[in-house]
């Protein structure tokens, strides 16, 4: 491995470097994937799928002490618990440093398959509403692309990954490629229904879900299970390990490094071209350098940028790829809380059976046709009737006979609508190197981040919308949602390395390619030159198909 | 329905026309989930047990179904104290437990566990008005999930998850399946019908 040329080399296997591997192999190049975690292998490592409650050593609940102990931020993920806690980090060995002022949670999977292993699922097309839109009202600067330059690359992701949803027809959510929509509840229905007919400008929508509902490509339909983050060995979610890999092995031209840490991208003399990577094997801490002729990165938003910042050297002080000193700023992620939860009577609706690991989806409707609220973009909701069991016993008053009863009962119901809400681009938002070092000596990332008043105006719309639509669906009880959550907590980061028209203002051209760096792509999150309000990683996956093509025919051409 | 993982996988295999491999199949099957189950940390002394016993069986009495005391509900609190809480929240539920004691030799009991089932109710009870009274929102919980709980409701959810999560419960008083295989969006329950377990 020391000595060859890679054709590629892909840093990261998560949702992004797994596609590159994908698309890169089967057009015909030897691609190195270097993941800085452990393996996990398909099905085998799955240890905790369909595991009943009796066998869980919290029964579910996990333990508070090794939730603050180990995972004292990635707890706020909220599809972190006991059977899937190994899918993160450990807080204490992936230190990093919150600048003051700055509540950021950096949600991560260090292994191979990255989050794709327990990410939502919620798969929503853009719209030229979106790519327009930082032209339109002047905050951060214009997309080098529009929908036309991106749709069939939607389609292209979609075809292969596979993902279940209505066509609607909505000019601010183009349709996809779907598979059959999975069905909504009673109450869904009925709350659908009310909504629709109060507000003739709003829509609600079962869950667009990269999961398959049908056999698809040799994975199996979804079987309602419920908790496709522990892992799914019939492979009815996209993760890396159900959909990309094995696509990119079957071409025989993919090897996978794992424990492998990029720590920079290397160049040739005068930092012109990428050579390769450095790479510090996490366990021996032994360095080494791997040389390819293009380098992805597909570390993550936030692991990109500290790679890159990390590569400068006497050619670039500031930072690789970084002669428009734009690397580092724009972080954005999605302004996410609680809309409101409405709480209805009794039995009055009937319950359900199977888990379905999907909500429903109400799609932007502030700034859309005739809407002019006091902030500029928008939010979508995603949303979902929950039933009320024997979970919500310790928020019920009473104990003993009759109280046992009514908890082993069919319960009732609540609905909960959450808020997506677009994030303006802010230089002042930014990831820097910090002084300190981690344990492989690489100096940490560094992240100032704070919200702005347009999120703030837009989170206060959230919960006011979403409490009056509630209480147009015959709620006994409608509570407002409470708080602002940290950047970082919808784990939608993005945009530090954006892509744009101007060299001078941006790291990336409109393929992905870096300005300064023609065989460096990077076609994670930190392409982002907004971050619209629907949640972006089929937007990823679609750059990133789009990207390799561009590479392939580059190299073609002699570019490295 | 209630599937095994060995009868899931089986299906599974067939789905995917054989695309579970034979050595893929045999890595999982071999592997038995939830094998490092250890409840034999603990926390509780003797006494302390008794105490405990005697909550969680007035929180949820054996009725015509299993009460908590059938299902092991006192062994999953002390696992819980043991490895599921910060120290301080421990300390909270024991200075609990004594009070509780103390409240008893009012009603003239050396301890809780020996008072008659109409007195612990009546103790219990002025306990958890105690408790909503200083913290009346019903909904806190969903909001402050790191923050220590009052004694009475640590008692309650840990009994009420102890009960609802154990084998005995879920198998006979629920519809349980880990692979349904199906979503049914609305399922009109008739007399007799087992409510769905809505998994974890």
């Amino acid at each position: 491995m020391e000595d060859q040329v890679w054709d590629a080399i892909v840093v990261g296997s998560g949702i992004t470097g797994g596609w590159a591997a994908k698309e890169l192999t089967e057009r015909g190049l030897r691609v190195l994937m270097v993941e800085r975690g452990r393996p996990v292998e398909h099905i085998k490592d799955y240890t905790t799928e369909h595991v009943p409650p009796w066998k869980l050593p919290f029964r579910g609940k996990g333990s508070r002490k090794i939730l603050d102990e180990d995972y004292p931020i990635q707890q706020k993920a909220p599809q972190l618990n006991e059977t899937n806690w190994h899918f993160f980090v450990k807080d204490r060995e992936h230190p990093y440093v919150q600048a003051e002022g700055t509540d950021w949670s950096w949600v991560r999977g260090n292994q191979f398959g990255g989050r794709s292993l327990t990410w939502g699922r919620q798969v929503y097309r853009w719209s030229d509403l979106d790519f327009e839109a930082n032209a339109r009202d002047g905050h951060g600067v214009d997309w080098p692309i529009r929908y036309g330059d991106i749709e069939k690359w939607y389609d292209h992701v979609e075809d292969f990954i596979g993902v279940s949803g209505q066509a609607e027809g909505l000019p601010q959510l183009p349709d996809g490629r779907f598979l059959p929509p999975m069905e909504m509840t009673c109450l869904e229905e009925k709350v659908k229904g009310d909504i629709e007919s109060a507000y003739p400008d709003r829509r609600m929508t079962i869950g667009r879900v990269a999961v398959v509902t049908q056999a698809h490509r040799g994975r199996g339909p979804c079987h309602y299970c419920g908790p496709c983050e522990r892992g799914c060995s019939v492979g009815a979610y996209f993760s890396t390990q159900s959909s990309t890999l094995p696509a990119a092995k079957a071409t025989g031209r993919l090897e996978v490094m794992t424990d492998a840490i990029v720590e920079k991208v290397t160049t040739n003399a005068d930092g012109s071209r990428a050579t390769g990577v450095a790479v510090i094997d996490a366990t021996t801490r032994e360095r080494r350098e791997v040389r390819g002729r293009l380098v992805f990165m597909c570390a993550s938003t936030i692991g990109t940028t500290q790679i890159l910042l990390n590569s400068g050297g006497e050619n670039a002080p500031n930072g690789l790829a970084n002669s428009s000193g734009t690397l580092g700023r724009y972080l954005m992620d999605h302004t996410i809380g609680l809309g409101a939860l409405g709480f209805y009577p009794g039995t009055s609706y009937p319950g359900t059976q199977g888990n379905r690991p999907n909500g429903i989806y109400i799609p932007r409707f502030q700034n859309v046709g005739e809407s002019k609220p006091e902030f500029v973009r928008g939010y979508g909701y995603q949303g979902m009737a929950i039933k009320i069991g024997w979970s919500a016993g310790s928020m019920t008053p009473g104990f003993g006979a009759e109280w046992k009863e009514q908890l082993g009962g069919p319960g009732s119901w609540m609905f909960m609508l959450s808020g997506f809400g677009e994030c303006l681009p802010d230089a002042n938002n930014r990831v820097t190197l910090a002084d300190e070092r981690d344990s492989w000596g690489m100096r940490q990332a560094k992240i100032n981040f704070n919200w702005g008043e347009n999120e703030k105006a837009m989170r206060k719309d959230i919960s006011e919308q979403a409490v009056a639509m509630l209480g147009k669906t015959g709620a006994l009880q409608v509570i407002p949602g409470q708080g602002f959550g940290d950047g970082g907590d919808a784990i939608h980061e993005m945009g530090t390395a954006r892509m744009g028209l101007d060299p001078k203002t941006s790291v990336l051209n409109a393929h992905n390619q870096s300005h300064d760096i023609p065989n460096l792509f990077v076609t994670d999150g930190s392409c982002m030159t907004s971050s619209a309000c629907q949640n972006p990683s089929l937007t990823y996956m679609a750059l990133t198909a789009r990207a390799c093509e561009f590479a392939v025919k580059e190299l073609e051409k002699g570019l490295a | 329905m209630i599937v095994d993982r060995r009868q899931f996988l089986q299906h599974a295999a067939v789905v995917l026309g054989g695309a579970l491999s034979t050595s893929c199949m045999d890595a999982v099957l071999q592997h038995d989930p939830g094998s490092p189950l250890t409840t034999s940390r603990s926390v509780l002394t003797a006494k302390q047990r008794l105490s405990v016993d005697a909550i969680v069986e007035r929180i949820i009495p054996a009725t015509d179904t299993p009460g908590a005391n059938d299902v092991g509900v006192t062994d999953f609190v002390d696992f819980m104290l043991a490895e599921g809480y910060r120290e301080s929240q421990v300390a909270l539920f024991m200075t609990g437990l004594e009070r509780l004691d103390m409240m008893s030799v009012a009603k003239d009991s050396p301890s809780f566990a020996d008072l008659t089932p109409e007195k612990q109710d009546a103790i219990l009870k002025e306990v958890e008005v105690e408790e909503l009274a200083a913290n009346p929102n019903p909904f806190a919980a969903l909001f402050n999930a790191g923050q220590d709980r009052a004694f009475f409701a640590l008692a309650k959810e840990l009994t009420i998850v102890g009960y609802f999560t154990s084998e005995d419960v879920v198998k006979n008083q629920f519809t349980f399946s880990h692979a349904a295989g199906y979503f049914d969006p609305c399922a009109e329950l008739k007399p007799g019908d087992k409510p769905w377990y809505g998994g974890l």
